[in-house]
């Protein structure tokens, strides 16, 4: 019998070798596939901050709440000091005041069949869920998630941008633009699990460590921005527009300090925002800039030496070039204008009078070197690169008629940047949104700014910028935008607006771009407002959104009032002109040079 | 297999030297002498207190693992049960400590009162079997083989194993040679007392103890000497009977062809969960073990960890070093039964040491060879080491009867007797001031 004993120890001893020694590998593989859970960390998306480092987007730990409904049965509490089992019941109404939910709606959660994941509630707070946890009932769990919380909502949707609820994927703005620095990597845990789901302790290993995403800082000023886009809003309302922009460029280095862009949207909450106010139009809505668009026209004519401030013009009512009649705003008789004047008073006869003396490929050489037709180096979501043909295509009109800002088009940030270009001596400072960027060790660093480019020497420059006053002086087009005690260089801009979807023009694009002080500006501010219902001039329009905004800034930076300017241009020629006077520009004069 | 040892070692029972040797003699001569049988170190270790020790030793330390065991692998179910980890160690420590008390009791007793004491305890085990059937009795996973009394629960089959085993005993030791006549070996102790006691478990549904005590009466009527084909008769109608159990039952039935199904086998969610995760546990294990406390199928992945599969847990805490250590006690444990056979004159205690012997390591086969997939599943505890009072309790009961037994070996008593006690001994390595003088 012993023997036998012994016989049978001997084969449970050899089973138990091949069990738990030979063949243990694949069972072991089994086991442990049977056991394993991979859970994903999600990685936390950056937060974007505006330039002093207010928080403009930044997500928050939140979790969802998950049930397990075949563990949830056996939960038990101690009532008196006794183990009782209240299950779901009990579960429920413990749950529901944390939950915010009624124990009613619970209850089928808890006791769905066929499955052993039912999500509970989606964005549950941390400290919520920590009290959730402590009761310690079987079955409830919760995963880690984020939420993109954006405090400033709507004053910097359409700049800032949204995620996708859904799965916090970038959607817009800069949460798209700047994703790969926002992002981070998801990381994955691998742990053991036991049949009711607690993680077994010790069991855990980090298969591919989490990366979180990385702070960025734009050069945005959120107090500014906040301030335009409030300004912006109400003008835009107040004239029946479709939409406007509001543009602020630091001179010095085109940051761009604002970008604001209305009608917006709350990125907080996407699913009440419409789905054509998502873009930001201050990037992303290309139109002819007119008036504004003189400013390139009298600066190559001035660096070409075709003009001075005070040259005479003499401005007709009609204009006939390239087969058509060239007119003004208002008909008006005959007028003796100078250089100045033609500007102040923006008149288009009198542009194209200085601008034909510029060959159109040089002309259209200071256009590019002024940043038209090339995408700005934001590189925004859905920027527009604006449309400049190349000289030798532009038709007979069209060489004309661009030089009055028609026939090309431009963002507000790129007409903008042509004023930056002025007030800062004649160098383009490529506009730029970040500042920069924090590297995987926390530690900021800045962007490389982008080269500048001299456009026009800083004589024309700062002529031009005298000139340019007068637009705000008492025979200027724009008085809504002068600022008492201190002198504004700008100018308005009123252009017919295509309409992409009509296929022709249709309203008009009111707009004014100016800086203030104009002897040493800090700031160039542009608005724009597309297709007002009441009203179409830029100085009436935009005029008064640049003076809020730029007054803003004036009374915040506690700018020192203007002193008189040393140059004195006049915007009438003292006395009636001659066509036949050399010096005077003219039609006649044009046809004797054979242009 | 027991019809030609059990013969051969009454005669050599009787040849042997030892049996006519003087109580008391030196223990190194008598190891001498026999040093030509076996390894040399084995001789060495030959006294006449060796199989008290051995009996003593193997079952101290079976109960020692199995107290550290069973609280490892039922502290994550305690925990979920009953909000703290430890409850099922602690009632486990209490049994351990009843069931000492109550061996060191029985090995107190003379085998002279085991042969009186045989017939009331086998009474009180019926008698306690038939109160399952009644309004104390409770069922447990389908098993109605329990009674509920207060606060406590007992499992009077576990009581009627050592009855059994008992009463084979008295039988056939006042039959003497007449056990070789069919009738006699047959009546009274096959019928009606075994099939009385068989008929009752049974009646519960409990195959896993019907099968021990199977092995109970074949290893009784084997020691005692019944012909040899009384075995192949009763070995008949037993199979035939378990095949009977079987087929009338779904349960068992799926049972068996679960355990042959190779698919179920693989399915840690079927119906062979519970013996796929015990092999889990095992090769999780693997050669050196996770180390103790480290299991991860104890995570309520195995069911009754700490009961029918503690084996399973053994194995994976602590390897092929743990599994096999539980094998080599229980071959010790053996061992020393097959001693007290071999060494009596007495044929009550051969009988009993032959039957306890059957009963504690056929069970502990049963439920090894399940918990490592040799047989299917039947649902018995690991003897001496898996959670359960009334098992813990009988089976360290059995432990004292054989260590009573050991106690009547020749010159065991007086050589016990003649030495200090323990705690005489333990003091004798304190320095004290009479006997350092008087070693100068």
């Amino acid at each position: 019998m012993l023997v036998t004993g012994l016989f049978a120890l001997a084969i449970l001893a050899a089973q138990l070798f091949r069990v738990q020694a030979f063949d243990a590998s694949a069972t072991q593989a089994a086991a442990l596939s049977k056991r394993s859970v991979k859970t994903i960390t999600p990685a936390m998306r950056g937060a974007i901050l505006d330039t002093r480092g207010t928080v403009l987007a930044e997500s928050v730990e939140r979790f969802t709440v998950v049930v397990d409904p075949t563990a949830v049965r056996k939960y038990t509490v101690t009532i008196d000091g006794a183990r009782t089992e209240v299950g779901v019941p009990g579960a429920a109404s413990t749950l529901a005041p944390l939950l915010g939910m009624d124990k009613s709606s619970l209850i089928p959660l808890f006791t769905r069949r066929g499955t052993r994941y039912v999500i509970v509630k989606k964005n549950v707070n941390p400290s919520v869920w920590r009290e959730i946890r402590s009761l310690g009932v079987p079955g409830i769990g919760a995963e880690r998630t984020a939420t993109r919380v954006y405090p400033s909502g709507m004053a910097l949707g359409q700049l800032v941008g949204f995620v996708k609820p859904s799965d916090q994927s970038a959607g817009g703005g800069v949460e798209l633009m700047l994703n790969s620095s926002l992002a981070g990597e998801p990381g994955t845990t691998v742990a053991e699990q036991a049949r009711d789901g607690h993680i077994i302790p010790g069991s855990e290993r980090v298969d591919t460590p989490v990366v979180n995403g990385r702070d960025v800082r734009l050069t945005i000023d959120s107090d500014l921005q906040w301030y335009a886009q409030n300004a912006l809003a109400k003008q835009v309302d107040a004239v029946g527009a479709e939409s406007g922009s509001a543009v602020v460029l630091e001179v010095a280095t085109g940051k761009v300090r604002a970008a604001a862009s209305y009608p917006s949207f709350d990125p907080n909450d996407l699913a009440k925002a419409h789905r054509g106010n998502l873009d930001n139009v201050a990037f992303n809505d290309a139109f002819e800039p007119g008036s504004t668009g003189k400013l390139m026209t009298l600066a190559a004519a001035l660096e070409e030496k075709a003009i001075t401030p005070d040259t005479g013009v003499i401005v007709p009512n009609r204009l006939a070039r390239g087969g058509g009649n060239f007119k003004d705003n208002e008909d008006h008789p005959t007028e003796y204008l100078t250089a100045t004047g033609v500007i102040g008073k923006s008149s288009n006869i009198g542009t194209v009078l200085i601008g034909e003396r510029v060959p159109a490929a040089t002309m259209e050489a200071y256009y590019r070197k002024f940043g038209v037709g090339t995408r700005t180096a934001v590189g925004f979501p859905g920027e527009s690169t604006g449309v400049l043909a190349a000289a030798s295509s532009w038709g007979s009109q069209q060489r004309y008629g661009v030089l009055f800002g028609q026939g090309y088009s431009v963002t507000a940030v790129q007409a903008t940047a042509m004023y930056q270009t002025i007030a800062n001596g004649g160098v383009r400072m490529p506009p730029t949104l970040v500042e920069g960027v924090d590297n995987d060790s926390g530690t900021f660093v800045p962007a490389t700014p982008p080269a500048s480019v001299r456009v026009v020497s800083g004589d024309t420059a700062a002529t031009l910028s005298r000139m340019i006053e007068e637009v705000t002086g008492p025979q200027g087009t724009a008085r809504d935008a002068r600022i008492p005690g201190y002198r504004v260089a700008g100018k308005t801009g009123t252009a017919d607006r295509y309409d992409d979807a009509l296929r022709r023009y249709d309203g008009f694009t009111a707009s004014f771009i100016g800086y203030a002080p104009a002897e040493k500006p800090k700031y160039v501010v542009g608005v724009f407002i597309q297709k007002p219902t009441s009203g179409m001039f830029g100085g009436a329009l935009a005029g008064p959104v640049f003076n809020q905004v730029m007054t803003y800034l004036i009374e915040r930076d506690n700018e020192a009032p203007s002193t008189p300017s040393a140059r004195h241009y006049h915007v009438f020629a003292k006395k009636a002109l001659s066509d036949s006077d050399p010096t005077v520009l003219s039609d006649a004069r044009a046809r004797r040079d054979g242009l | 297999m027991s019809p030609t040892t059990a013969p051969s070692s009454k005669t050599s029972g009787k040849a042997s030297p030892r049996a006519g040797g003087p109580a008391g003699a030196p223990p190194r001569d008598r190891s001498i002498d026999e040093g030509s049988r076996g390894l040399l170190i084995i001789g060495r270790l030959e006294s006449p207190v060796t199989t008290y020790y051995l009996i003593l030793g193997t079952a101290t330390t079976l109960v020692a693992i199995g107290l550290i065991m069973v609280f490892s692998a039922s502290s994550v179910s305690s925990m979920l049960r009953d909000g703290e980890s430890y409850s099922i160690f602690l009632r486990q420590a209490l049994f351990a400590v009843v069931g000492t008390m109550a061996g060191a009791v029985a090995a107190r007793v003379s085998v002279l009162w085991w042969k009186r004491l045989a017939i009331p305890l086998l009474a009180a085990a019926v008698g306690l079997q038939v109160l399952v059937f009644t309004g104390l009795g409770y069922a447990v996973n389908g098993n109605r083989n329990w009674i509920g009394l207060g606060p406590i629960s007992i499992q009077p089959s576990e009581l009627a194993k050592v009855a059994l085993v008992l009463v084979g005993a008295l039988v056939f030791a006042n039959k003497g040679a007449l056990v070789g006549q069919v009738r006699h070996a047959i009546l009274p102790f096959l019928i009606p007392v075994s099939v009385l006691v068989l008929a009752l478990v049974l009646a519960g549904h409990d195959l896993g103890t019907g099968l021990v005590l199977l092995m109970i009466i074949a290893a009784v009527l084997a020691v005692a000497g019944a012909p040899a084909r009384l075995f192949v008769g009763a070995g008949l109608l037993g199979a035939a009977g378990v095949v009977a159990m079987v087929l009338t039952s779904g349960n068992r039935m799926a049972r068996i062809t679960n355990w042959l199904s190779p698919e179920c086998r693989l399915d840690p969610d079927g119906a062979c969960g519970q013996s796929v995760h015990g092999l889990y546990a095992l090769a999780d294990g693997g050669w050196w073990g996770v180390g103790l406390g480290a299991s991860k199928e104890k995570w309520s992945w195995l069911p009754e960890a700490h009961n029918d599969f503690i084996f399973a847990i053994i194995g994976e805490e602590l390897g092929l070093p743990g599994t096999l250590m539980i094998l080599f006690l229980f071959g010790m444990l053996s061992w020393a039964c097959y001693r007290l056979v071999m060494r009596t004159q007495d044929r009550f205690v051969r009988i009993a040491a032959g039957g306890i012997m059957a009963w504690l390591l056929g069970q502990a086969l049963i439920n090894i060879g399940a918990v490592i997939g040799v047989i299917p599943v039947i649902g018995v505890p690991l003897p001496l080491v898996s959670a359960g009072g009334s098992s813990l309790v009988m089976a360290l009961f059995a432990i004292g009867i054989l260590l009573s037994f050991a106690r009547n070996e020749p010159g065991c008593r007086s050589l016990l007797a003649a030495r200090p006690s323990i705690l005489k001994s333990s003091l004798a390595v304190l320095p004290s001031r009479s006997s350092q003088r008087r070693s100068r």
